[in-house]
């Protein structure tokens, strides 16, 4: 899992460094295997000063300006921008300055006169939008000064290896989640990206949209003539359908386009771009059809048939194994359940409505339908691990207010299929086990805290009739009665929370102290005594020890693997 | 040098070479006498040899001839010299003791090995007795007894070589871990050295077989600060006491809680210290003791695992895996002790 330091930033507001967030993390969650850089590489720039600044002798337009760049030496620089101030800091390049745009500054004559090196603009430091000119920085740091020591630019990749006990964690909020519990931090669990809902769009995105859908049915729904029906309710627990309408499909806006750059993607439109903002942020994948494309402007999710095959978004005509799931149009195939959609009904610059797809996928259907197509997408990938079911409604809220200011149009409806997901029910937890799994006495008061700290929600039965609560050495050890959040299916046994409590105190915390125990019933394996025995006198005759590679050619004696990864005849 | 000159020189070298040995006596030692005729052709044979190309180009033929006689008059006159020492002594057994000896070769044991011992040897320090089971398995003892849920991502973390449909190649020594609990009541504390195998190409980092250790303590009230302490033991007597560890979570489903222990070590790449996970390691999960037939409320323990290949691949700055399996006597030798 890809993080983007700034993106978490936006829902959990810290001061925390980079490293010191991987090492939060590395201690309590995950391994972190590593951080970079994301985006543009800036390490060459440096502070220059503007010392004098005069009109170019051949262009109204250009100035010729002396640049301290704290070599020394007076730098003649000619500069393109209006609003050069004499006196005033700027990023400066050198000349064999590469520039984020691929470009390498070099000492060149702009209509007559020298110029060595380059004045920035923000933009080209692929640091904003802002092209209106140079990037006045207002810092003491003398010329010359390294520029990252003096703006906070760049944002930083944490890449998590997060295992599959964990689908939670495959989302900048879920990342957010865990962090604001391992460090304390407070959560803004739906970060608005600076746009400002209005009043009513307020009440939808923080009231939830069950009550405001437009049409809802176990098994179908419909609205002005578009309808939704899944008649595969086991592989499709719950579809939910946007319908927006006078979409502008184009560029990105900054922030956004910014969001999926940190990560590594490719920003492609701002249709696309979203879903993917979606997938990243809160670990719902969605797919966004060209409703104009749907037959019968409906959507059915039924078995799949004898024969049937779908051209993938990536060009490729992929045959649909039966006993899987796929979504259809009123006619045919037009996506894989859960792993990618078709290019049929693929979104392009024509398109003007849409319709986007917050589904939940059964983990063991997405498996069927990747391995008999052997694709594996962002997509298939969570729905594999399970994706929140509770998660979608909110996200179709936040659909419904964000994408028409991403990308313009109205929602027209919302539609939405299936069943209520299950609740989690609580699980007891013995605070007496607790301390004796981890070997020192942890007070029930923090346990309590460890859970509710990652959503769980606790309810102490401390005076039980069934003589639940435990009192050893003065310590009061109740069984806490606890409920996971929706996000955390991985938590349904007494153990695995007290899994939780454990790492979240830390295992750094617990101490170091051999205990005295028993010695072991099982004697040595005979067969390691002889072949000890065997070695050593084959070693002192000066033979030496081979392990060769066990696999041989197929022969008549050996034992064959079925599924070889190779073989030869 | 006119040729009757450089002739004249040879036919005085060969008298006197046969003078001496001729007169010899064959209880003179065979040392000090090839060491006297040494000497004899370091000044004078070499000297005559490089006289040859002075020689006037129609002299050289006969010259280089007369040259080649006398070595092999040398060579000729030095063999019946031994002849006659063996002759002369009773036992017609003489022994030269200048001839170099035959080349001893030292055994040795597998870098694999060297570690395999070595871990074994501390942990035997700690009570631990070595278990062993067999390579080829069952999906119950691989996979069922573990805690792998079916068909779950767990599963995908081990690339399996089947035999048939329900035996396969171990994907590690852990089915090792529940033989032993159906076998002996607890306390139970076994380390399980073996081969593994993976569905992998063989390449520089990858191998599709290779080895594992695992260690299991199984009793009463055994607990997580035993876990971390015993195994701290372990990487302060393998790696020195000086050497800092810690311990992070991490996933295995057949543990909980699960863990990773990484230890502060020098890869000797000029980077200095940094953190490098050794093994992974965790509370047995109960499913597991369960499936064993051991009462998980009464009996709690750890387990870990770590690859011993690559802890000899980093100790002895080995750039590819496949070296370990070339059985190349030149690769294996440097390991004899």
């Amino acid at each position: 899992m890809i993080v983007s330091h700034e993106w978490l930033k936006q829902f959990v507001p810290h001061n925390l460094s980079p490293q010191e967030v991987g090492d939060l993390i590395s201690r309590h969650t995950v391994t972190l295997d590593g951080i970079e850089a994301a985006g543009a590489d800036l390490s060459a720039f440096v502070v220059g000063r503007v010392v004098t600044a005069a009109k170019h002798p051949n262009s109204d337009r250009l100035s010729v300006t002396k640049v301290d760049d704290g070599s020394g030496e007076l730098l003649d620089v000619v500069c393109g921008a209006q609003n050069i101030v004499v006196g005033a800091k700027y990023p400066f390049a050198r000349t064999g300055t590469l520039m984020p745009a691929g470009i390498t500054i070099e000492k060149r004559k702009i209509r007559g006169e020298t110029s060595n090196g380059m004045l920035c603009s923000a933009r080209e430091l692929m640091l904003g939008e802002d092209h209106d000119g140079i990037l006045q920085l207002h810092t003491d740091a003398d010329p010359g000064t390294p520029l990252l020591q003096v703006i906070s630019a760049g944002d930083s990749r944490l890449n998590l290896d997060v295992l599959p006990n964990r689908p939670d964690l495959l989302s900048h909020r879920g990342v957010a989640r865990e962090l604001s519990a391992i460090a304390g931090l407070p959560i803004n669990i739906l970060p608005l990206e600076g746009l400002a809902p209005s009043r009513e769009e307020q009440h939808g995105v923080i009231g939830g949209m069950s009550a405001h859908a437009s049409s809802t049915g176990w098994a179908a729904a419909s609205h002005k003539g578009v309808t939704i029906r899944v008649e595969d309710a086991e592989s499709c627990p719950q579809y939910l359908a946007v319908i927006v309408r006078g979409v502008r499909v184009g560029d990105s806006p900054a922030w956004l386009k910014q969001r999926i750059e940190s990560i590594g993607l490719r920003s492609i439109s701002n249709v696309v771009d979203f879903t993917n903002y979606m997938l990243h942020g809160y670990g719902q994948p969605m797919h966004a059809f060209d409703l104009g494309k749907l037959a019968l402007s409906s959507i059915v999710v039924r078995p799949t048939r004898a024969g049937e095959s779908l051209v993938t978004l990536d060009g490729v005509e992929r045959k649909i194994e039966t006993g899987t799931t796929v979504i259809c149009d009123g006619e045919r195939p037009v996506a894989l359940a859960g792993v990618m959609g078709g290019r049929d009904s693929e979104v392009t610059a024509d398109t003007t409505d849409l319709l986007i797809e917050i589904a939940s996928f059964a983990p063991r259907f997405v498996r069927k339908v990747r391995r008999s197509v052997q694709l594996s997408t962002d997509a298939s990938y969570r729905f594999e691990r399970g994706v929140d079911e509770r998660a979608l409604e909110e996200v179709a809220a936040l659909t419904v207010f964000m994408l028409p200011h991403i990308a313009g149009g109205s929602v027209e409806s919302l539609l939405l299929v299936g069943v209520e997901p299950s609740v989690a029910k609580p699980v007891p937890v013995r605070t007496a086990r607790v301390s004796q799994l981890v070997g020192v006495s942890i007070p029930f008061t923090e346990c309590v805290r460890y859970l509710e700290s990652i959503g769980c929600t606790v309810q102490i039965n401390q005076f039980a009739e069934n003589g639940s609560t435990e009192t050893t050495g003065g310590d009061v050890n109740p069984v806490l009665h606890v409920t996971s959040p929706s996000w955390r299916n991985d938590l349904n046994l007494e153990v695995d929370f007290i899994e939780e409590i454990a790492r979240l105190k830390g295992f750094d915390t617990l101490p170091d102290e051999l205990r005295a125990t028993r010695p072991g019933n099982v004697p040595d394996h005979p067969l390691h005594i002889v072949g000890r025995r065997v070695r050593d006198a084959l070693v002192s005759a000066g033979l030496a020890e081979t392990r060769p590679m066990p696999f041989t050619k197929t022969g008549d004696e050996s034992l064959r693997v079925r599924n070889p990864l190779a073989s030869s005849p | 040098m006119p040729l009757s000159e450089f002739l004249a020189l040879i036919e005085q070298l060969e008298s006197q070479v046969n003078t001496m040995l001729r007169d010899v006596d064959t209880s003179a030692r065979l040392d000090a006498v090839k060491g006297e005729l040494n000497a004899l052709k370091d000044e004078r044979l070499v000297s005559l040899q490089a006289g040859i190309p002075k020689l006037e180009p129609q002299d050289r033929k006969p010259g280089g001839i007369r040259f080649n006689e006398l070595k092999q008059n040398i060579q000729r006159e030095l063999d019946a010299f031994i002849a006659r020492q063996v002759a002369s002594s009773g036992a017609g057994v003489v022994l030269d003791l200048t001839m170099p000896s035959r080349r001893s070769w030292r055994g040795s044991l597998h870098p694999v090995t060297l570690v395999i011992d070595e871990i074994s040897d501390i942990f035997r320090e700690l009570g631990f007795t070595i278990a062993l089971g067999p390579e080829a398995e069952t999906e119950f003892y691989n996979f069922g007894a573990l805690n792998f849920p079916p068909d779950h991502p767990a599963m995908e973390l081990h690339d399996t070589l089947y035999l048939g449909q329900d035996t396969l190649l171990r994907t590690h020594t852990s089915p090792v871990q529940v033989r032993t609990l159906q076998q002996y009541a607890p306390p139970v504390r076994v380390l399980c050295p073996g081969q593994v195998y993976r569905r992998d190409f063989f390449d520089a980092t990858h191998a599709p077989a290779f080895m594992q250790i695992e260690g299991l303590a199984i009793d009463e009230g055994i607990s997580f600060v035993d876990l971390k302490a015993t195994l701290s033991e372990f990487a302060r007597r393998f790696y020195g006491s000086s050497r800092r560890v810690r311990f992070g979570p991490s996933y295995f489903p057949f543990v909980e809680p699960g863990a990773q222990m990484d230890v502060e070590v020098d890869l000797n790449d000029g980077k200095g210290l940094r953190w490098v996970e050794i093994l992974g390691c965790g509370m047995v999960h109960p499913n597991v003791l369960e499936a064993a037939g051991v009462d998980s409320e009464k009996y709690t323990g750890w387990a870990f695992g770590m690859g011993p290949a690559r802890i000899a691949m980093s100790r002895h700055d080995i750039p590819d895996i496949r070296l370990l399996y070339d059985s190349d006597v030149r690769f294996l030798e440097q390991f004899a002790r």
